[in-house]
């Protein structure tokens, strides 16, 4: 989004208060003893104060802000919006970009450069958290105004309920069902042996014992039985707050993936159907960040 | 380089540029006591030395103001201001570790680069002055950059004050300016005390070393011969004892001749001096407006010179006396005659009388007394007492113009010749290039006005029976101007003559300019010629500043002045009429659904209600629409007049 003349506000600083203040009194000095050099001094500052409006118009029209992304956390966490801020044909001195009650980053941004700048923001609840226009300002070249504008970048960030550890007798857990074993299924069950470290293997189950001994770097290969899978069950609870139940399932899906476990998760009218990894794991968070009290959101 | 470093040197250098004007005014401590202040600072960013805590910053500044009352004691004027401002902005550098404290800082770098101007308005005080913004606007640019060099604060600072100059002529030469002040004070500071009101012996030769101008002065005409040129400025015509009080001056008129071969016009610009007297070349037969001519001959100002001052004058520099006044009437004050004070000085004075009758032999008796008994004229005479005219007369025999001027009054109204001391400057420095003469105070002078019976007041000069040269030279050893020409002077001396001429043409225009000056330049403009008083003008001037403000307002919110969307207008004023009816659009229904409503409770508005609809969606949802719609639109809309009654 190009920043435009008609965005921008104006407002004086507090500092720039002051100098009109300090500015009136040369002027009644200037105006009682009739001191033409004083009439000159003040209207030279008067000018200037003046001009450098135009320059700090100047230091942020024209400048191209765009949404890139945004990091999805669990709620009450801080997330970052990452924007770019195209600098274009000038340098953009010490802006300021902040979401509404928060403090943002300053920068300078060089003619011609594009920057990338995290936003801080702080989530409160799960969902799609929509956080107010985003304001950028600058006080540049005399601080005494403060020119700024808000900008609708249609930013989004996705939050994940706040995972809550459960106590006993909150729930009742989840269930399985059986299934076949399948040995191809890597999980933390049955030792079966050693196998040849490859890249993207994890590194906790490295035999370091082997690597000591010299004999290269192997992996603990475990079993899991397939019909050990979970099943993460919303109307498992015996709390009927909606929010709770999500929270402890959230725990319980970083519980189950940290542990390598396959698990589905069942919400009313969706259900994921057991499996595991990083992109099984996101679906079920992103499942229960969106989900809504009758209506299927993924 | 870090953040201490960054903005202490900028705002340090700035802080000395504003105060380096004032250090000629300032005591010889604060000067110290800045230099060290920021010198340690400068150093501390070298060395990394601790910066003072808090409880030390409190002691210093107290130390300061303690310093600061000790000295000028519970004197309240522009130096003891100024000497304030020099304190507080030596220990300021120490607590600026806060964007807040640092622009606090700035703000009041700008403050003392005003005070300066109030010292002076010479040509090189103005274009120091736009030096001293300069390096305060950079400095300020520089913290308000979280980062960079310098460079570019300097030279975004050179751009807006350049650019800023025309904003400021334009409103320096429109701005209206008052008559006369806002506030009946006096400007603080200006000046220096020249003349004082009190003529002790000692009073002149003080001012021997003071170099500063105390006048400059052009003529109409000619130049008068260097033998004429005394400067009038006070007459005394009283003694206490020590010193000589100035006279009353009574209020008769002199006689004024209206012209004459020997009339003088010149045009005198005076440097303030705190008070009501305005010299001129002796005699002044007219006063300047605003001043009036005293029985003395002395022209005496309505107000006190505060400012620098501008006037002409007309003087007669005839030699001889008038005989207008008090002929036959004049006596001597009676202290000259019944006191005892100076017992010596008043026998011989009578010894003296004993021999002539006759005023004129009495004067040549007393200036032979000079010549034959080794008085001698000296810069440095000694200390008098309690009798100091006996003193000066039988023991030191040293003395200044003051001294003999003030014998000679003395011993002349004892023998009953009434007989007063005037007070002012003698000669005058050339300028060449601007054909003008600079009178400094050095250049004062004392000499005697003896009444005559024959030839009225005469002009009596006994310093220069001691001392003929006087004339010639000036007491700081320069030549009076008949004595050098172009050539004679040395290159730094012409530069100087030089430089002094063009600040003159300066002054003249700058320091002049005011209510009177801008009414005429507005008047060839061809403005103001019928607005009268300046206030009127001032009020009207200060109206229009403000609507060009709220115009430039406007101008940087465009958006304030936002241009109306027809379509918008035009579909208000479909559902307005409508609504007329009794068919108003809730405000939760879109276009169609009113659409609907409409057409299932007044089938007979169905077909042209659903016509404007159908436009309004096209021209607001449709991709593409033609240019002419919006114009159909609002036609139709305005010929669309539902009637209240179906069917009628």
């Amino acid at each position: 989004m190009v920043l435009t003349r008609k965005q921008i506000f104006i407002r004086p600083t507090r500092h720039g208060l002051l100098f009109l203040f300090i500015l009136g009194a040369m002027m009644a000095g200037s105006v009682n003893y009739n001191n033409n050099a004083g009439f000159i001094l003040v209207f030279l500052l008067g000018g200037m104060a003046l001009i450098s409006l135009f320059y700090s118009l100047k230091n942020l029209t024209g400048m191209d802000v765009a949404f890139a992304s945004a990091r999805p956390v669990f709620a009450g966490q801080t997330t970052v919006f990452t924007i770019q801020v195209q600098a274009k044909n000038q340098e953009r001195v010490a802006v300021n970009f902040a979401l509404p009650g928060q403090t943002g980053p300053w920068t300078t941004i060089a003619k011609n450069e594009t920057k990338t700048l995290e936003i801080p923001a702080e989530t409160a609840q799960r969902g799609v958290f929509i956080p107010g226009a985003l304001t950028l300002c600058s006080v540049f070249p005399f601080g005494f105004f403060r020119l700024g504008a808000r900008l609708s970048l249609h930013m989004t960030c996705l939050v994940y309920p706040m995972p809550v550890k459960g106590t006993a007798g909150s729930d009742r857990g989840g269930s399985g069902s059986g299934g076949r074993a399948d040995t191809r299924h890597a999980g933390p069950d049955d030792f079966q042996g050693l196998s040849l470290y490859q890249p993207g293997h994890d590194v906790g189950r490295i035999a370091w014992k082997a690597v000591s001994r010299g004999q290269g770097i192997f992996i603990k290969d475990f079993t899991a039985m397939a019909d050990h899978f979970t099943l993460l069950d919303f109307d498992d609870f015996t709390s009927r707050d909606p929010e709770y139940r999500l929270s402890r399932l959230c725990s319980m899906v970083l519980a189950a993936d940290r542990q390598n476990l396959s698990f589905g998760l069942k919400l009313p009218h969706t259900l994921i159907a057991p499996a595991r990894g990083q992109s099984h794991k996101k679906k079920c968070l992103r499942a229960l960040a969106l989900y809504t009290r009758g209506k299927e959101a993924v | 380089m870090n953040r201490d470093t960054r903005h202490s040197y900028p705002i340090i250098f700035a802080l000395v540029v504003a105060i380096a004007p004032h250090t000629p005014d300032l005591p010889a401590w604060i000067i110290v006591w800045c230099v060290f202040m920021w010198g340690y600072m400068v150093v501390r960013l070298k060395t990394g030395w601790p910066l003072p805590g808090p409880i030390l910053r409190h002691i210093l500044a107290a130390a300061g103001i303690t310093g600061l009352l000790l000295f000028f004691s519970v004197r309240i004027d522009a130096d003891a201001f100024v000497g304030l401002m020099a304190v507080m902005a030596a220990i300021k550098p120490f607590e600026m570790a806060t964007h807040r404290h640092r622009m606090i800082t700035v703000l009041l770098t700008y403050f003392i680069i005003i005070t300066s101007l109030f010292r002076s308005e010479s040509l090189w005080i103005v274009l120091y002055l736009f030096f001293s913004v300069f390096v305060t606007t950079a400095a300020l640019i520089h913290i308000n950059r979280p980062e960079g060099r310098y460079r570019p604060s300097i030279f975004l600072a050179a751009r807006i004050l350049a650019q800023a100059i025309p904003l400021m002529v334009l409103l320096f030469l429109v701005f209206p300016r008052l008559q006369h002040g806002l506030f009946s004070m006096e400007a603080p500071g200006t000046g220096r005390s020249g003349f004082s009101e009190r003529l002790g012996f000692g009073s002149i030769s003080r001012m021997t070393l003071d170099q500063s101008l105390a006048f400059r002065v052009a003529f109409d005409g000619a130049l008068p011969p260097p033998n004429a040129l005394y400067w009038r400025g006070i007459v005394f015509d009283r003694f206490d004892g020590t010193r000589w009080l100035p006279a009353d001056n009574p209020g008769d008129i002199p006689f004024v001749p209206e012209n004459g071969p020997d009339l003088v016009r010149h045009t005198i610009t005076l440097e303030p001096h705190k008070s009501r007297r305005l010299f001129a070349l002796d005699r002044p037969v007219a006063a300047p407006p605003g001043a009036e001519l005293t029985a003395g001959y002395t022209l005496v100002s309505g107000q006190r010179v505060t400012r620098k001052k501008t006037y002409q004058a007309v003087s007669c520099i005839r030699t001889a006396g008038d005989n207008n006044g008090k002929t036959g009437t004049l006596l001597p004050d009676p202290v000259f005659t019944h006191s005892d004070n100076n017992p010596k000085a008043r026998l011989l004075a009578r010894s003296m009388a004993e021999g002539t009758a006759d005023a004129h032999g009495k004067i040549q008796q007393i200036l032979a007394y000079f010549t034959e008994n080794d008085f001698t004229y000296t810069l440095s005479p000694p200390r008098l007492g309690d009798h100091p005219m006996d003193e000066f007369l039988f023991e030191t025999r040293q003395g200044y113009c003051e001294h003999y001027a003030g014998a000679l009054a003395f011993l002349l109204n004892i023998q009953e010749v009434p007989a007063r001391v005037v007070g002012g400057y003698l000669g005058g420095e050339l300028n060449p290039y601007g054909n003008y003469l600079s009178i400094r105070q050095s250049f004062a002078h004392a000499w005697v006005e003896a009444y005559t019976s024959d030839r009225g007041w005469i002009r009596i000069d006994p310093t220069l029976a001691v001392s003929p040269n006087r004339l010639e030279q000036n007491p700081d050893g320069s030549f009076s101007y008949s004595g050098t020409t172009r050539d004679a002077i040395s290159v730094f001396k012409k530069m100087g003559f030089m430089l002094e001429a063009v600040n003159l043409a300066w002054e003249a225009w700058f320091t002049g300019y005011s209510f009177s000056e801008q009414k005429a330049l507005l008047q060839r403009l061809g403005f103001g010629t019928s607005w009268g008083t300046g206030t009127v003008y001032f009020l009207l001037l200060t109206l229009s500043v403000m609507v060009v403000a709220v115009f430039f307002w406007m101008f940087l919110h465009r958006s304030g002045v936002r241009k109306k969307d027809p379509v918008a207008t035009g579909y208000a004023l479909f559902c307005r009429r409508l609504a007329r009816i009794g068919l108003a659009r809730p405000p939760d229904q879109g276009p169609m659904d009113y659409l609907l409503t409409v057409q299932a409770k007044r089938p007979d508005l169905g077909p042209e209600a659903a016509a404007i609809t159908d436009i309004y969606i096209r021209i607001r949802f449709h991709r593409t629409c033609p240019d002419n719609l919006t114009k159909q639109f609002i036609d139709q809309v305005k010929q669309f007049t539902p009637a209240r009654q179906a069917g009628q």
